[in-house]
């Protein structure tokens, strides 16, 4: 599959991306793929480049990338905050759709992307014709505590015990400092945004049409994403819910192939199997 | 309450959470989770997940010391005594 590196600018800082294209033939739908952030955003590389080259052989364009201040773009991640990411997917759409006008628009999006990926096609403009939502992050308050008992975890398996206390990393992010996440600076700002950040129902616009897919253990339904798809759905999308046995691979060094969620989301895209 | 102990109920939940590829009845009561079944900071925080979920306990950072999750044993004396001192009543998970 040819896959090109490609640059282009958003908010005056220059973005680094893959663009994954058919070999051969009309490119029938262009996809942007977006991010997670964080550690995840290298432990996801891999699995979404796979996803990309199976979109590819069936005639869909790809194009994943960096955000501004993160993996191969320009700028400081401590710079930048949520709205900043969505810019950037803006451009990127827009990027892509100068490339491939003809084809109809789709985005992919994991965990943070994912909601990111969410906010932008809910936009009323309806950007995109279809979604395909990887576990995205629903409230960014529980994220934010998970990440921060994250990295007191890390501690105990270092020291042998916690030496953070989430009350205080949260007071230090309130009074304005910046606290370490696996050698990501989390600004304030960025941690009031996602602190306010929450995807629960009821929505008042969603994308026409889309699917979430969530891995969990045992493919058990998760209760926040059973209530996401029912409330897009009474909006008048059309969704798909499915879940996935698979690890949460965004949070793993070693190699997970993903083959059932990636020949899950193949077969929503394109109706192909195998 | 079923009649699983509460030790075979964590390795069903550690297999589960972790996506271990192996029966639970094969981990060892007394072996180490981080070097022996390749636990890191990662599952051990699914695994947190887990137990607040599957025991409806709460576990709060000042617990996190690696003695509470060494092994099957060290993690079945932390829950019981959380489930204990939730309902000092209650029959133990055990019982």
């Amino acid at each position: 599959m040819p896959e090109t590196s490609v640059v282009f600018e958003s908010g005056g800082r220059r973005l680094v991306g893959l663009l994954q294209t058919p070999f051969e033939g009309a490119v029938r739908e262009r996809w942007l793929f977006a991010y997670p952030l964080f550690e995840e955003r290298k432990s996801s590389q891999r699995v979404l480049v796979t996803m990309g080259r199976a979109l590819a052989a069936s005639g869909r364009a790809v194009l994943l990338f960096d955000y501004r201040g993160c993996g191969d773009s320009e700028g400081d991640f401590e710079a930048f905050s949520l709205p900043h990411w969505q810019a950037d997917l803006q451009t990127a759409a827009d990027w892509l759709a100068a490339r491939f006008p003809h084809a109809r628009p789709g985005i992919l999006g994991l965990r943070l992307g994912a909601t990111l990926a969410w906010r932008e096609a809910a936009r009323p403009e309806k950007p995109f014709d279809r979604v395909v939502l990887w576990s995205p992050v629903v409230n960014g308050q529980a994220y934010l505590v998970a990440e921060l008992r994250r990295k007191v975890m890390k501690e105990m398996l270092t020291f042998g015990a916690g030496q953070s206390r989430r009350d205080d990393l949260v007071r230090k992010l309130q009074a304005g400092e910046s606290v370490d996440f696996d050698g990501y600076a989390v600004s304030s700002s960025l941690f009031h945004d996602l602190a306010e950040w929450d995807s629960t129902p009821p929505f008042p616009s969603v994308p026409p049409e889309g699917a979430i897919i969530g891995l969990t253990p045992q493919a058990r339904p998760d209760p926040a994403l059973v209530r996401w798809a029912e409330a897009w759905q009474q909006a008048e999308g059309r969704c798909t819910l499915q879940f996935v046995a698979e690890p949460p691979f965004w949070s793993l060094i070693g190699l997970v192939p993903c083959t059932a969620l990636i020949r899950t989301t193949r077969f929503w895209i394109t109706g192909e199997t195998g | 309450m079923s009649d699983e102990t509460l030790e075979a109920r964590l390795k069903r939940l550690i297999v589960d959470r972790l996506f271990l590829q192996i029966p639970p009845s094969e981990i060892e009561d007394d072996k180490k989770l981080v070097q022996d079944y390749g636990v890191d900071s990662v599952s051990l925080f699914e695994l947190v997940v887990g137990l607040e979920e599957e025991f409806g306990i709460r576990i709060e950072d000042r617990e996190f010391h690696l003695r509470h999750f060494e092994s099957v044993s060290a993690l079945a004396r932390f829950v019981r005594a959380k489930l204990d001192a939730a309902s000092p009543a209650a029959p133990t998970a055990s019982s």
